[in-house]
């Protein structure tokens, strides 16, 4: 929103833009398909008829990042792999989000200590928003840490100050 | 129509396939034994080579998964241990023992095991290595075979020296080779000649190491990634 950028002050009507803005991206949250692993059958689980993802307005799975906001990794993520997350986050549009999903995407997993081609946690490769634990999470588990970041998304702010319109660097997770 | 490991080599002895070792001789076995597993074998040479047509097992170390098949693996033994291996082979605790094959010959004896009538090990299940422990000169290649008409299992092993790990490929005899030895040769620096595709497959291009190698050490990062 560069039109908003230090053309209005913080009042209310920027406030109502905010929220009406956050509601409209929080609603509509398309996810990006990076199941890896067993927790891609969770993934679609959520995505089935009986945890429906859709109500929450997050059931377009879109297979490209540059239609995606959402990067759900679900899975167990290679050394091979991290550089194709990496890349693939890196084209993905702001705003964009990510959701750690499952043991492995969160610390490594089950395979922390003999793994020796796995990555502890697809924090130390791409900026993680929400951590979901389990091996595998229920798909409630999966609707509640959509609902978290949809809660993280509510408190944005928009209108933002002249200089801070980047995203701050992204600093990898210490190992 | 050879079910067990013993009647394939004999059946192998029979045709005259070079480069067919034996069975599973302790004595020569290259892996370390410290439960003992091989030694009561040597218990057991003496009272079947005493009693010849005796079809009762001699002791609990005969486990072998078919009941009538221990009956007919006594005296077809003979012919191996007759030809100069030391002890007899009994089904070890995992069942069939391995049938050790020279490397140089593992393409023969392969094609010779798929297309007799007897044989006919019609399919490859795996083909992988071993690398027995830290010090140990060889690396076992194994390959698995089924006999889909003859409902048979065999598993061939070839040894081959760590410091030039070379045999030749089983592509030609077996196509489902390819990606077998791609595994096997990413993971335990086994070089199979002749491979149409030898590119890593499972583990990334640039990949330092072997990493089902006993010596192996984890990597410590990986295109700026930590890996401790």
């Amino acid at each position: 929103m560069g039109l908003l950028e230090n053309k209005l002050q913080e009042n209310l009507l920027t406030t109502k833009v905010d929220w009406l803005l956050n509601w409209a991206r929080l609603s509509s949250i398309w996810p990006m398909t990076f199941g890896l692993a067993c927790c891609a059958i969770e993934m679609m689980a959520v995505g089935a008829s009986h945890h429906d993802i859709d109500r929450f307005g997050a059931g377009a799975f879109r297979a490209t990042p540059r239609q995606a906001d959402l990067m759900i990794v679900a899975g167990t993520v290679n050394f091979k792999m991290a550089d194709r997350i990496k890349r693939l986050w890196e084209q993905m549009a702001h705003p964009k989000y990510v959701i750690a999903l499952g043991a492995c995407a969160t610390g490594g997993g089950p395979y922390y200590k003999y793994g020796y081609n796995v990555v502890k946690g697809v924090d130390r490769v791409v900026p993680v928003d929400v951590y979901i634990a389990g091996c595998p999470p229920r798909p409630e588990a999966l609707l509640e840490g959509l609902m978290k970041l949809q809660d993280k998304i509510r408190t944005q702010k928009v209108v933002r100050q002249i200089g801070s319109g980047e995203p701050a660097p992204f600093v990898p997770a210490p190992s | 129509m050879a079910k067990t490991a013993a009647e394939v080599v004999e059946r192998l002895r029979a045709i005259g396939t070079p480069g067919v070792i034996g069975l599973l001789d302790p004595a020569q076995a290259a892996e370390p034994d410290p439960l003992g597993r091989h030694a009561p074998a040597k218990a057991v040479a003496p009272p079947a080579v005493e009693k010849p047509t005796a079809g009762a097992k001699p002791d609990a170390e005969a486990k072998t998964p078919e009941a009538e098949s221990s009956a007919e693996e006594k005296p077809s033994e003979k012919g191996p241990s007759a030809e100069g291996t030391k002890a007899p082979a009994k089904a070890g605790p995992f069942g069939d023992p391995h049938l050790y094959v020279e490397p140089a010959h593992v393409a023969a004896v392969l094609q010779t095991l798929r297309d007799d009538a007897e044989l006919r090990f019609e399919m490859l299940i795996d083909v992988t290595g071993i690398d027995y422990k830290k010090d140990a000169p060889v690396l076992g290649v194994i390959y698995q075979l089924l006999s889909l008409s003859h409902r048979a299992r065999v598993t061939l092993r070839a040894d081959v020296p760590k410091v030039d790990p070379a045999i030749d490929t089983a592509f030609p005899v077996y196509p489902a080779a390819d990606w077998h030895e791609r595994e096997a040769a990413e993971m335990f620096g086994l070089v199979f000649r002749g491979h149409p595709d030898p590119r890593n497959i499972l583990l990334a291009d640039d990949w330092v190491g072997h990493p089902l190698r006993k010596d192996y050490e984890f990597p410590v990062e990986y295109h700026g990634i930590s890996g401790v």
